[in-house]
């Protein structure tokens, strides 16, 4: 008697699991695959984007107090009162430094800025992709600021990526290095065009490039402004790598990314009437 | 309640991932807290609200990571059904079981965002490397312990706070009062 209803105890235990499972997942299967947000997903964005913003400005101070002070813990202790001093000396030359470098980056910016098609948006990173298979950013502007699907991403150094989706106050980006991410590149000196596409790593490979064509080691690669996405013109990185196998028409190229992804602080979003990656 | 609570805490795992984590040097690895969190919600809840929890931790993960959306929930609830499963054969919620637990789910998890996305979009497969996974999964089986036990001990403080009858919609596990 206690054996059956344990049994039919399993049984409804698996029957209720099931059932669950399959709801779930039709739910889930019917928006697979799918790229634009829907408004839960634009809610959760809005909701967690004020965190990242405050987090991450809490984290940059930290790094930079981490980076700026902990060095001076390890002083000797001799001559309190000039250590002190230079302390505050140093303190101050690290900020002014600091200002410096910032006025330097964001005067370089601005220069970027006015060279690019108008018009154009800067942003700030707030959070970072956490898996090890996308590379995506979070950034501070939204729809409301006019920021659209498709639209370029860029740094002084070059191309970054593009809006992936956007929420009214934050926006999605894919990186360039992501393997999902495609440009269409020219070589500087040589003129031989591909497309670009991320590694997934700190890297691209230039795909559909014959093997007749000629490409060199170190060679600029460019944007080439036929994608309609990307203006003209903006880096994208060097040729790092070629290999030419046997089988094939196409040669394998990697190119090393212009931009350094680990140190990307401000960027500015090419603000286009139009995306050009509707699906 | 219970929902409620672990979500927040996800959400406070996921900013902390999102910004904090990134700083870390990249041969560290991007340690995957939100996943411990999944693992101990899979270990410890009854089907019911694990699934709902997870449902929600994997549509948020969704707005902050990746291309493909819905992509989180399929995984992790695979993960949580698979879970479930074991939990009928094994005691996986002892501490020492999770551990270990955690470490083979996340190659699982893996294997199948890798299988996903190249379904997804066979034009461009994403990389798998060894050497970023296996990094990956020691860095789960070092951060495993801590994290787990200061889930246990948020658990613990959670399910004496709801018995004590504390929470809004709890009640009171003493039927003597």
């Amino acid at each position: 008697m206690r054996k059956r209803g344990k049994r039919s105890q399993h049984v409804r235990f698996f029957l209720l699991f099931g059932l669950l499972l399959t709801a779930i997942l039709i739910l889930i299967i019917s928006m697979a695959g799918r790229k634009e947000f829907t408004v839960p997903h634009k809610f959760g964005l809005e909701v967690v984007g004020p965190f990242q913003t405050a987090i991450s400005k809490v984290s940059n101070y930290a790094e930079s107090f981490w980076q700026k002070y902990i060095a001076l813990l390890h002083v000797r202790e001799e001559n309190e009162q000039l250590r002190q001093e230079l302390l505050q000396y140093k303190t101050a030359n690290i900020e002014y430094r600091e200002a410096v470098a910032t006025n330097i980056r964001l005067q370089k910016l601005l220069e970027l800025k006015e060279s690019l098609p108008p018009p154009t948006l800067t942003a700030e990173i707030v959070g970072k992709d956490p898996s090890l298979w996308f590379r995506t950013l979070t950034i501070n502007r939204g729809s409301s600021d006019g920021v659209q699907k498709g639209m370029p991403v860029v740094t002084v150094e070059g191309v970054v990526g593009q809006v992936l989706t956007s929420s009214p106050n934050y926006s999605k980006v894919l990186l360039a290095t992501d393997p999902n991410s495609a440009i269409d590149v020219i070589t500087q000196k040589t003129r031989v065009q591909g497309i670009v596409k991320g590694l997934g790593r700190d890297a691209f490979a230039l795909h559909y490039v014959l093997k007749s064509d000629e490409v060199e080691k170190g060679d600029y690669v460019l944007t080439s402004g036929l994608g309609g996405v990307f203006p003209k013109g903006l880096m994208v990185g060097t040729v790092a790598e070629l290999k030419k196998s046997r089988r094939g028409m196409f040669q394998n190229i990697e190119i090393a990314p212009g931009v350094d992804f680990s140190q990307l602080e401000h960027l500015i979003i090419i603000m286009k009437k139009y995306s050009l990656t509707e699906d | 309640m219970y929902i409620i609570i672990f979500l927040i805490l996800g959400i406070l795992i996921l900013v902390f991932q999102t910004t904090f984590l990134q700083l870390l040097p990249p041969w560290l690895g991007k340690p995957d807290i939100l996943f411990l969190l999944i693992v101990y919600i899979s270990c410890q809840s009854d089907i019911l609200r694990g699934s709902v929890l997870i449902l929600l931790l994997g549509l948020l993960m969704d707005v902050f990571s990746g291309v493909f959306l819905g992509l989180y929930p399929v995984i992790y609830l695979l993960v949580f059904a698979f879970i479930k499963g074991i939990s009928r054969k094994i005691a996986i919620n002892e501490f020492a079981y999770q551990v270990p637990l955690a470490v083979i789910s996340y190659l699982f998890v893996s294997i199948g965002m890798f299988l996903f996305s190249f379904s997804l979009a066979p034009d461009t497969p994403p990389q798998w490397s060894w050497g970023t996974i296996l990094l990956q999964l020691l860095m789960l089986a070092v951060i495993g312990a801590p994290v787990f036990g200061i889930l246990d001990t948020i658990m613990n403080v959670y399910r004496s706070t709801a018995a004590a009858g504390l929470l809004p919609g709890s009640k009171s596990s003493n039927r003597f009062k």
